[in-house]
């Protein structure tokens, strides 16, 4: 017969004894985590796409069909001397045909018909941080070496300043998504507390103190929340499978990799469970359990 | 070991006290009846003595200790010195007996051999070593009720209290079970058992009869 009683035995007892609570609190914070993993996924996927669109060069050289190689090279070197400017990057023709292709996916077959090569070398600058893009680019409208100068398009500066304010009001969206969890757990706990009316009755009788009749709680919800967490990884991982299919989107991305899945998510969305979980536990607990009300 | 001086209890929407003006004091060792009928008080002064409910005036000390003055967090180690028996029991249904006497023992942080050694020992004494892998609930009323007896008793402690033991027993269960409270105090145990049934009363030989009506201590014998 066990001798041991640490709270974590004790909360595994509890639930080994309540299945049918087990089932329905798994259950509930399953949908509930898979909710917020699918949001989380969601979020973090179109932070990186939107990460990698600012990340894009703030200016396009296009060079002329005669430019060779080097007086491209020369023309990098001179324009990334130039404060404003952080990287420059020389894409030759070649290059320039291979990406068109990537960003047309499955519809790379549209070149199949092509000739030629009919895109021009480039050399892309990405500015630093309140460069302005006009000032440069008129400076090099002109020049021999440059057939043309395209600056970002305006509706992706838009979209860059638009995205603190995303991002502010996702974050926002997502607290709201992981308090409803929190209330989640507090009301199983508080479910679980009513069920075990009677044996808390028996705990208080023999001398249980407070701590030891709460933490199994706490421990529970804990459990539960991360056991939870695996099962909506696993659901939200294989809705996003079914979801995702390879479609070319603007600025390069694909509906696949907006839909991706990282296994990163997956510990984040476990971590904010087993934080949900002590939260949710501590709470639903404490308004629960009233010592001198039990006996 | 117990002390109650001017002890009122009252409970709110109701008119009539629950106790009212009760002095008692009991020594330590000494066997004491609560008698008197159905809502007289006997429970409500037992409660009062194991910190289930708070006096509206007056002081009530088990042991030394003033439990109107105890904190929340203080009544838990005075749970552990006083043994409680109940006529429902109290027992966790689903768990073993083992289980059910070793709660005392764990919640008062023994743990390791002692734990089961002392639970064996208290099982042998009350004759259920044999069920103790037995789900409490699968037990009769007159096992269920000696499991509780040795729960409360497993942690040694000095005060027994114990309301209507007997209550839903049949009479020879009822007998085992004053037998094992009686062997209790022979250990040394301070007992006060609540009852208003008359034919126990003569069970212990010189044991005092405090007896209540409406509330307030009408006899002490």
């Amino acid at each position: 017969m066990r001798t041991g009683d640490g709270a974590l035995r004790r909360a595994w007892r509890q639930m080994r004894e309540d299945p049918w609570l087990q089932g329905v609190a798994l259950t509930s914070l399953t949908v509930a985590l898979a909710i917020l993993g699918a949001y989380l996924n969601l979020y973090l996927n179109l932070q990186q796409a939107a990460q990698r669109a600012s990340l894009g060069p703030g200016l396009i050289l296009a060079l002329p069909e005669a430019a060779s190689r080097a007086q491209a090279q020369a023309l990098a070197q001179e324009l990334g001397a130039l404060s404003a400017v952080e990287r420059v990057v020389v894409v030759d023709q070649a290059q320039a045909l291979e990406r068109l292709r990537q960003q047309l996916g499955p519809d790379q077959d549209l070149l199949a018909g092509l000739e030629g090569n009919p895109l021009p070398a480039t050399v892309e600058l990405r500015l630093r941080p309140g460069a302005d893009v006009e000032v440069l680019a008129l400076s090099l409208r002109g020049r021999p070496e440059v057939a043309q100068v395209v600056t970002s398009r305006p509706w992706l500066r838009g979209l860059m300043q638009a995205q603190t304010t995303l991002t502010t009001l996702g974050l926002a969206l997502g607290v709201l998504l992981f308090a409803g969890v929190v209330l989640l757990v507090t009301n199983t706990v508080r479910l679980a507390v009513h069920l075990r009316r009677d044996q808390l009755v028996v705990l208080d009788l023999v001398g249980a103190t407070g701590a030891y009749v709460r933490w199994p709680f706490v421990l529970e919800a804990m459990l539960q929340a991360v056991a939870a967490a695996v099962a909506a990884s696993f659901l939200v991982w294989g809705l996003f499978r079914l979801l995702a299919a390879p479609a070319p989107l603007p600025l390069g991305l694909d509906l696949a990799d907006l839909l991706g899945f990282s296994w990163r998510t997956g510990l984040v969305l476990a971590g904010l469970a087993a934080t949900a979980g002590a939260l949710g536990g501590l709470w639903g607990v404490g308004r629960a359990l009233r010592p001198r009300d039990l006996a | 070991m117990i002390l109650l001086a001017r002890v009122a209890k009252r409970y709110p929407g109701r008119q009539a006290p629950a106790l009212e003006g009760v002095d008692l004091r009991v020594p330590p060792g000494q066997f004491v009846y609560l008698t008197g009928p159905s809502g007289a008080g006997k429970t409500t002064l037992l409660r009062l003595l194991f910190a289930a409910e708070a006096p509206s005036s007056g002081v009530v000390k088990v042991g030394g200790a003033d439990l109107g003055r105890l904190r929340q967090s203080q009544i838990p180690l005075l749970r552990r010195k006083v043994g409680v028996v109940f006529q429902d029991f109290k027992l966790i249904q689903g768990r073993s007996v083992f289980e059910n006497v070793a709660l005392a023992l764990r919640v008062a942080g023994v743990n390791g051999r002692q734990l089961p050694s002392r639970v064996e020992e208290m099982l042998r004494r009350v004759g259920l070593w044999e069920q103790a892998r037995t789900p409490a609930g699968d037990l009769s009323g007159g096992e269920q009720q000696r499991v509780a007896v040795a729960r409360a008793l497993v942690g040694r402690p000095p005060l027994l209290l114990a309301d209507e033991p007997t209550g839903n027993l049949d009479p020879d269960s009822a007998r085992e079970v004053m037998r094992l409270i009686l062997e209790a105090h022979g250990r040394g145990a301070t007992v006060l058992v609540a009852t208003h049934d008359p034919a126990l009363l003569g069970l212990v030989q010189g044991a005092r009869v405090v007896r209540l009506k409406a509330g307030r201590l009408e006899e002490d014998a």
